[in-house]
């Protein structure tokens, strides 16, 4: 079970290490429950397109899942890719 | 002894469902173990949809800004006058059974006054938050909030909306004028309602996540021109500072009117494409902002964001078909010194 606060710190962790900046399909990161409503907690990655047309450069780019050292403790937390679209002010 | 709050909430959907079958606005269910009780729903109660004193009905939440009965579930039936009420509520009965609801459900009669059509985006004065505002060069946002500085010797009012619907994206002077409609929906020099005061400049960085909002505040000329209550939700109850995930959010938008969101992660970090110049776009990182269901539009940027209990707690970005993205209130009233005006 991963908190919010280790996938919160797993995710600036994923920040300076995946280099997803210069991808044109990243949008950004967060944090979201593995599944609805469950308290075991993921690294979002939000993407401006579907899986589908995501380029195989940046799928390559991301791991399944992200290492971070919690309490002493290692800890894997999942990564999971969604589609929240092109955003616009 | 149980109390009612352990008891689980009727079902609203068809409590709805039986109020239109009775009021003849749609057919009841054509089969199913329901149909024989909602057909003797509407039998029972058919005097009902022969009153024209009724205007409307409902289902409200606990939270409806009208109910007068908190925190109980209520059936309402709206009316236009006070003078209906009496007469109403002896035809009325204080109580009603649906048709697959195990209790009976209390009735409430109230006065919501004459509805007419109401336009977003058209001029009003004085003028309230949910409108259409924008600069004067182009475009239409929504004016978020009126707020005051919370510094001592300022006694001015000021709306709040986005920095890129008051200042096209930093490019405004201070003192630039605001228009109340957006120039987009025929706002012209003559509808001018602020001048811009201050914004929070946007940073343009495509690998940097400095920003925290997409603000900027406009002094209102005229304090007359004004109100603080916004448009369907009335007076804000304070500012909110926490934003949960699951929790539902509100609007009221210059295009979407009224609309509901719900919270998906309360601290996104996110780089959105943002015009620079004539022609071109760079990316503006923002770190701790708000992801959302789809509940916006065009045109909705700078709307106030409130929770259930009417705080506001952000103020509405971006958005597209699958997302929308507001920036949190704490930051913004920390930032410019800001605190909510209530002027009626």
């Amino acid at each position: 079970m991963v908190s919010e606060n280790v996938a919160r710190l797993a995710m600036r962790s994923a920040s300076d290490q995946l280099h997803l900046d210069n991808c044109d399909e990243f949008v950004g990161l967060g944090v979201v429950p593995v599944r609805p409503k469950s308290s075991d907690m993921a690294i979002a990655v939000y993407v401006s397109k579907p899986a589908s047309k995501l380029s195989q450069e940046f799928k390559r780019k991301i791991p399944s899942s992200v290492d971070v050292v919690a309490d002493g403790k290692k800890v894997h937390v999942t990564t999971k890719i969604l589609n929240i679209g092109e955003l616009t002010p | 002894m149980a109390s009612l709050r352990s008891e689980s909430r009727p079902p609203r959907t068809r409590i709805l469902q039986a109020l239109d079958v009775l009021m003849e606005v749609a057919a009841p269910p054509s089969s199913g173990s329901l149909r024989p009780q909602f057909l003797d729903f509407a039998k029972d109660h058919r005097r009902l949809a022969d009153e024209e004193d009724i205007i409307g009905y409902g289902f409200p939440g606990n939270g409806s800004f009208y109910k007068h009965r908190k925190g109980e579930d209520t059936v309402v039936f709206y009316i236009d006058n006070d003078d209906k009420a009496d007469r109403l509520e002896r035809r009325v009965p204080a109580k009603m059974d649906f048709p697959g609801v195990t209790r009976s459900i209390q009735t409430e009669i109230i006065n919501v006054g004459t509805v007419t059509p109401l336009s977003l985006t058209g001029r009003l004065r004085p003028a309230q938050p949910g409108i259409s505002i924008s600069h004067f060069r182009m475009t239409a946002g929504t004016f978020g909030v009126l707020v005051k500085r919370t510094t001592e010797s300022d006694d001015n009012l000021y709306i709040l909306s986005s920095n890129h619907v008051l200042t096209e994206y930093n490019a405004m002077v201070k003192n630039a004028l605001i228009l109340q409609p957006g120039v987009s929906d025929g706002g012209r020099d003559a509808d001018n309602i602020a001048e811009l005061a201050e914004l929070v400049s946007l940073e343009y960085d495509d690998k940097q996540y400095n920003n925290r909002v997409d603000a900027a505040i406009g002094r209102v000329l005229d304090p007359g021109a004004v109100r603080s209550e916004l448009i369907y939700l009335g007076q804000p109850s304070g500012i909110g500072r926490a934003v949960r995930r699951g929790m539902s959010v509100q609007i009221v938008g210059r295009t979407s009117g009224r609309s509901v969101g719900q919270v998906v992660d309360p601290e996104a970090r996110l780089r959105l494409k943002y015009p620079r110049g004539k022609r071109t776009t760079a990316y503006v990182g923002f770190a701790d902002i708000v992801l959302c269901t789809p509940f916006t539009q065009k045109g909705d940027s700078g709307a106030a964001v409130l929770s259930d209990d009417n705080k506001v707690v952000g103020l509405v970005m971006a958005g597209g078909s699958r997302a929308t993205v507001f920036c949190k209130m704490s930051y913004i009233c920390d930032m410019l010194k800001l605190d909510l005006a209530e002027v009626a």
